[in-house]
């Protein structure tokens, strides 16, 4: 059963990435330009899920979506990793004041959530991919550097680091070969959440045009524009939506899935 | 006294919090291209104009006096004016105050009566297929994005059944029916995807007391599993989910900002989106300000409402 | 009749080597019986048995039958009604076997308002009263304190105190004293057998050290690896032990005797008396 999960959020992510991957060489349409004769196609052939307010193909505009979500994803956690992880580490492993400051700092950001943050950006610089991706980024710093700092506290008192530090290993030399080793699964688990959480805030600010704006398809922006026409074709409010929804799963399902391989002791946590 | 010492570190570690997040909003606001000035007059606006307008809204001086200025301002209750209308923001805030609050309100006590429940279910039949089905929605529900939940909703209860508005708002004392129709769905898509995250954590909350001693300890006196769960689970449960409930604040804050987009509600998030587009600045970073204030004095006030229910830690005041 | 009849129960969890197997004995009323092995050994799985109080996982197979029920065939809501009333059981942990976010005195209060049919007011002079028989010398103070404020000696008698309020027939101890320090230890067994002795209730009484099970308790049996490996009285145990195991904790048991001070006074006591205090 647990296997299973991390199986179906596997699945899920590989259907995400090859479709994303599909989309840079071909799309069954343009995803971009406009074709006023074919504004609002209901499902059927050619354009299996229909066309929308601009006469452009739903499925293709689905399939850059893909893109844009994991790009923005990727950066945004990967940024998240980059910052947060050395962060975690240093205040793990020094402690004192410095841990102090580091974690303050984590509430900061914590008040501070993406979506706030994506409003100050967007009011300053215009809304934008680079916005989204930063402010989502920042966002997921504390979380990361919370758990590298916790994972580094864990291993820092293990029996194996004090050995090595009384047989001469440096401070530094102990957090290349011990810890950034022994804490990766830990963040490899948050990581994967993240982006199951960085997914949901792209699509929330695109949705509400703090994101990537048109005509660069997002799921966000698919469904903003799909709202427009609920009275008249609701059936459009449900592709995009679906493809959020299956993405964050199937984060979420990876997550949980790798944390229970890797640690089985976590079990009954959330 | 623990207690008060308590009290005094966590409402300093409120003040540094806010502190330090208004140096980043201000921070980020003067990271502007150009400035407001430039940005209220144009690229074809002339320099003497350009400086007029500087001196007028205090701009040409240095960045500390601005802070310390705009600081001052927020603590005496005065966040600012918009450049555009010339309304104070705090004029601009009120009236969609409540509309956030009532949302935020009912959605996070939905949730609560939702997620209490389903995790309760979900602990103790863990096992069986009501736990796992319990557990797979709330997996489910926290895939699905508030303002596709929203959505749906209108779809299904505004479009098709049409018992209820797709969107807009009435005040209260206006028309209390009308009120509470459109506020009917705007809360429950906020309060389910709400109760999803927190099934989760209710569900972990109640097996850390099926583990305990006192537990097995109320089961062999005669308690059922239910009973014994009710009895002296929710207390014991309710000290862990309050720090959840804290760090769940600013999500459902951010959530009722989404969803007022939804179902165009004129609450702080519709503001905040107005301004955004208009790049009213001053109107964005009191408002911004606002919220962070809201958020952690909503925190603050959730880590110590487990002084009141944890009886260890309120009675650590008769020891010393 | 017997009080409890248990015969070749076998209780497995999941696809692991059952916990308990073969195990059969009997408890007649206001006997007592000790189960001494090391943990692992089965015993605790045996006592949540008899008290129905086995995991979902666990699979269970022979039978439990306790004044005339079933347990093993008994649904949850039966079971239910019959602990804290027919059969109740104290646990090891006195530190956290209490909820701590709720007074001592309405834990026990609760526990008699559950099967008997009593005011409120009298119910807390009922409790008051008891705390007082298992010896607490402030039982106002206690019933009103929260678990954290109380000792663990304290703690472990108002638990005590808990499990004799409906007056069970069986009363199931599961190492009670094992956290406590020597000399509350010693008190606490002290009171637990006067208490059974007043109520004449029957005792399951599970330990690891032969010592302690040898003050409250009549007959032994000796579990290891889930089996029942030796039983008889406790002077046949001493005196003629049959297994190794058992000869190694008739050792042991001895051994402390030798050491200075610890449990010497009572271990000397019940060697001059091999047939315990009964």
């Amino acid at each position: 059963m647990k296997r299973a999960q991390l199986v179906a959020g596997l699945v899920l992510v590989a259907l995400i990435v090859i479709t994303a991957v599909v989309s840079v060489f071909w799309t069954p349409f343009d995803p971009i330009r406009v074709v006023p004769s074919e504004r609002l196609l209901p499902p059927g052939w050619p354009h299996v899920l229909g066309t929308d307010g601009f006469g452009i193909d739903i499925l293709s505009r689905l399939m850059v979506g893909a893109r844009t979500t994991l790009v923005v994803g990727i950066i945004s956690v990967g940024l998240a990793v980059l910052i947060g992880v050395p962060l975690g580490m240093l205040a793990g492993q020094v402690g004192g004041w410095l841990d102090e400051v580091v974690m303050r700092a984590a509430d900061v950001v914590y008040a501070l959530p993406a979506l706030l943050l994506a409003i100050l950006l967007a009011a300053v610089f215009g809304a934008s991919t680079v916005t989204a991706m930063v402010a989502i980024g920042v966002a997921t710093i504390p979380a990361v550097a919370r758990v590298a700092r916790a994972g580094t506290k864990q291993v820092m008192a293990a029996d194996f680091v004090l050995a090595a530090r009384v047989a001469g290993t440096s401070r530094w030399g102990v957090a290349g070969r011990h810890v950034l080793p022994n804490i990766a699964p830990v963040i490899g688990v948050q990581a994967s959440v993240g982006f199951a959480l960085a997914i949901l805030a792209e699509a929330a600010l695109s949705y509400l045009g703090l994101g990537t704006p048109r005509p660069t398809p997002t799921w966000g922006n698919m469904l903003r524009d799909a709202q427009q026409y609920l009275f008249v074709m609701p059936i459009q409010t449900v592709w995009p939506g679906l493809a959020i929804a299956l993405a964050v799963l199937g984060f979420n399902l990876l997550g949980d899935g790798l944390r229970d391989y890797l640690d089985p002791r976590l079990r009954e946590l959330p | 006294m623990r207690l008060a010492r308590q009290v005094a570190k966590r409402l300093g570690v409120f003040a540094i919090t806010l502190l330090g997040a208004s140096v980043v909003v201000f921070g980020i606001t003067m990271a502007l291209p150009g400035d407001v000035a430039q940005v209220l007059l144009g690229t074809d606006a002339t320099p003497e104009a350009l400086a007029r307008l500087r001196a007028q809204l205090g701009l040409d001086r240095p960045w500390l006096v601005q802070y310390l200025d705009w600081l001052g301002g927020m603590l005496t209750g005065d966040f600012g004016v918009s450049h555009l209308s010339g309304d104070s923001v705090l004029s601009l805030l009120a009236p969609r105050l409540a509309v956030t609050l009532w949302l935020v309100g009912f959605a996070m006590l939905l949730s609560l009566i939702i997620a209490v429940p389903a995790g309760m279910v979900a602990a103790l039949k863990r096992r069986s297929w009501q736990g796992v089905s319990v557990s797979a929605a709330a997996q489910v529900g926290m895939a699905i994005p508030v303002f596709w939940g929203g959505i749906l909703l209108v779809m299904v209860f505004a479009v098709w059944l049409r018992w209820l508005p797709a969107n807009g708002y009435v005040p209260v004392h206006k028309d209390p029916v009308g009120w509470a129709e459109h506020l009917i769905l705007p809360v429950v898509a906020l309060a389910l995807v709400q109760a999803a995250i927190l099934i989760r954590y209710v569900r972990s909350a109640f097996i850390e007391v099926l583990n305990e001693d006192y537990y097995r300890t109320a089961r062999s006196v005669g308690w059922t599993p239910m009973r014994a769960l009710l009895r002296h689970g929710l207390r014991n449960a309710a000290i862990s989910l309050v720090t959840i409930l804290g760090l769940q604040v600013s999500a459902v804050l951010v959530g009722a900002i989404v969803v007022e987009s939804v179902f165009t509600l004129p609450g702080l998030g519709s503001l905040l989106l107005t301004a955004v587009s208009q790049r009213d600045l001053m109107v964005v970073q009191g408002t911004v300000m606002f919220l962070v204030f809201a958020v952690l004095a909503l925190s603050a006030a959730v880590d110590l409402s487990y002084l009141i229910i944890d009886p260890r830690q309120r009675s650590r005041e008769d020891e010393s | 009749m017997s009080l409890l009849e248990v015969r070749d129960l076998r209780v497995r969890f999941g696809r692991r080597r059952p916990a308990v197997d073969q195990v059969s004995f009997t408890i007649d009323r206001g006997e007592r019986l000790g189960v001494i092995g090391e943990s692992g050994s089965g015993k605790t799985v045996t006592a949540l048995a008899v008290m129905g109080l086995l995991a979902e996982n666990a699979v269970v197979s022979g039978s439990v039958e306790l004044a005339g029920h079933a347990i093993t065939a008994l649904p949850e809501r039966d079971l239910a009604r019959l602990r804290g009333d027919l059969v109740t059981m104290v646990f090891q942990e006195p530190m956290t076997a209490l909820d701590p976010t709720m007074p001592v005195g309405r834990q026990v209060a609760e526990t008699l308002l559950l099967h008997a049919d009593v005011e409120r007011g009298s119910a807390r002079a009922r409790v008051i009263e008891l705390l007082a028989e298992v010896g607490l010398s402030d039982p106002v103070r206690v019933a009103a304190a929260f678990p954290h404020q109380l000792s663990g000696g304290q703690r472990q008698r108002a638990i005590l105190a808990m499990a004799l309020i409906n007056a069970p027939q069986l009363v199931i101890c599961d190492e009670p004293t094992t956290a406590l320090d020597v000399t509350v230890q010693a008190q606490v067994l002290a009171k637990l057998d006067q208490a059974l002795t007043a109520s004449g209730a029957a005792c399951l009484f599970i330990s690891h050290d032969l010592a302690v099970v040898s003050q409250i308790c009549d007959r032994v049996l000796v579990m290891l690896e889930g089996r029942i490996v030796e039983r008889g009285t406790v002077a046949e145990l001493f005196s003629a032990p049959q297994h190794p195991y058992t000869r190694g904790l008739v050792e042991a048991a001895s051994l402390d005797r030798i050491e200075p001070g610890q449990r010497l006074p009572t271990v000397a006591g019940l060697l001059d008396d091999p047939a315990g205090e009964s």
